[in-house]
């Protein structure tokens, strides 16, 4: 297979020789483990947090042996990586490796026919799963070091809405709380419905230094109930405090206090904003010449 | 699209209805889409591109957009495509 085909490989050995190492350090180190097996089917789901209060002697460990591992895989030198912080570099070779895969199918895909680009999809996908695995597991880590927020920042595009792993919400609040980084990453957090995402933007938008991460992290609170109609009251509360305190908040070179009071003028129910413009050919023409008549306003274009 | 408008506004015809286009294209491909789809309705032409003035102001992110107004102006529908369409523009029809 031609689709990221050196990466599979070092994901799996890397699984592969975590496992290993679990049971190195359970069976050289210690004599009183609560569960061997335990402790491996926990180190298996990876939830490192998990692990670590189940078997608590591996925090040490894990943290010098996950980067040591990877690093030999990917060829640094592993003394040298373990002086510095190897997780770093990891984490951007497997997002590299990931996004050159879907980048070589998308090309593949390119001048086919929908129904070949559906099939060639499904087929050749990378699955993000392993990617998400050491990913999270190298974030939990090095959890301050600059790399893990591009690592949350990439596992949270690629974990909809089941969300990431909770661990790293903590790692966030602990570690990036007032990072610049901040803002991508709470406006990424909307789709998420877990209670561990509205906590943390909750605090985000208390707590955060940083003004426009405060502001993103409002939205993002507003734009997780807006078609909830039980909460309502909390949505206008919401918009209230993002009106008065972030009028000048810009997302994707939107004003987004502009665009929001705009869609609410564009609401069903209400009078459509008068339209003056003119045609093709330069005659003067207003929305408003067509009262009386029932209207349906198509934006189209030709392509 | 062309042809389901098209029909539309044939079924329509002596009613009080219209299709009012808000145009993006550059004005030679507009013209040249006008003959080829037989598009008989008005359009605003909003200066050859996506991001045009009246896009703009209604905050229009993705193309086709629809709105669907009564006889008084007011917005009563959004993004209703076909069969929606014809239904809601019957349904209005029967208000009056």
């Amino acid at each position: 297979m031609g689709i990221g085909s050196a990466f599979p490989n070092i994901v799996e050995n890397t699984i592969q020789l975590k496992k290993v190492n679990l049971l190195i350090i359970a069976n050289s180190l210690h004599g009183e483990i609560p569960s061997r097996s335990q402790c491996r089917i926990q180190f298996d789901t990876n939830s490192l947090i998990d692990t670590h209060s189940i078997c608590p002697y591996k925090d040490n460990m894990i943290r010098k042996i996950i980067p040591l591992t990877i690093a030999m895989m990917i060829g640094f030198h592993p003394v040298a990586s373990m002086a510095q912080d190897t997780s770093g570099p990891t984490i951007s070779k497997i997002i590299e490796t990931h996004e050159d895969a879907v980048e070589v199918l998308y090309k593949k895909m390119r001048g086919k026919s929908r129904e070949e680009q559906q099939k060639l999809y499904e087929a050749e996908y990378p699955k993000p799963d392993q990617a998400i695995e050491s990913i999270t597991a190298l974030v939990l880590t090095n959890p301050g070091g600059s790399a893990s927020l591009d690592g949350i920042d990439w596992l949270l595009r690629y974990s909809g809405q089941k969300g990431i792993d909770p661990a790293l919400y903590n790692v966030l609040e602990t570690h990036h709380l007032h990072s610049e980084k901040l803002q991508a990453i709470v406006l990424k957090m909307a789709r998420s419905r877990t209670p561990e995402t509205q906590n943390f933007l909750t605090t985000v938008s208390e707590k955060s230094k940083i003004k426009d991460a405060r502001g993103a992290a409002i939205l993002s609170l507003m734009k997780r109930i807006e078609r909830d109609k039980e909460k309502e009251d909390e949505h206008t509360a919401l918009s209230k405090t993002l009106f008065a305190e972030h009028a000048d908040l810009i997302i994707n070179g939107r004003n987004v206090t502009k665009s929001i009071k705009a869609e609410e003028k564009l609401a069903i129910g209400k009078v459509a904003p008068e339209i003056i413009g003119k045609d093709v050919d330069g005659k003067e023409m207003k929305l408003s010449d067509y009262r009386g008549k029932i209207v349906v306003l198509d934006f189209w274009g030709d392509w | 699209m062309y042809p389901h408008e098209r029909s539309l506004v044939a079924r329509m015809k002596d009613k009080p209805f219209t299709i009012l286009g808000v145009n993006s294209d550059s004005a030679k491909r507009y013209k040249t889409a006008i003959k080829e789809n037989e598009i008989t309705w008005p359009s605003f032409w909003d200066g050859g591109k996506t991001g045009g003035p009246i896009a703009t102001d209604w905050a229009v992110r993705g193309w086709p957009t629809i709105y669907i107004l009564d006889t008084k102006g007011v917005i009563r529908y959004k993004n209703t495509r076909g069969k929606a369409m014809d239904e809601a523009v019957d349904a209005l029809m029967e208000e009056l």
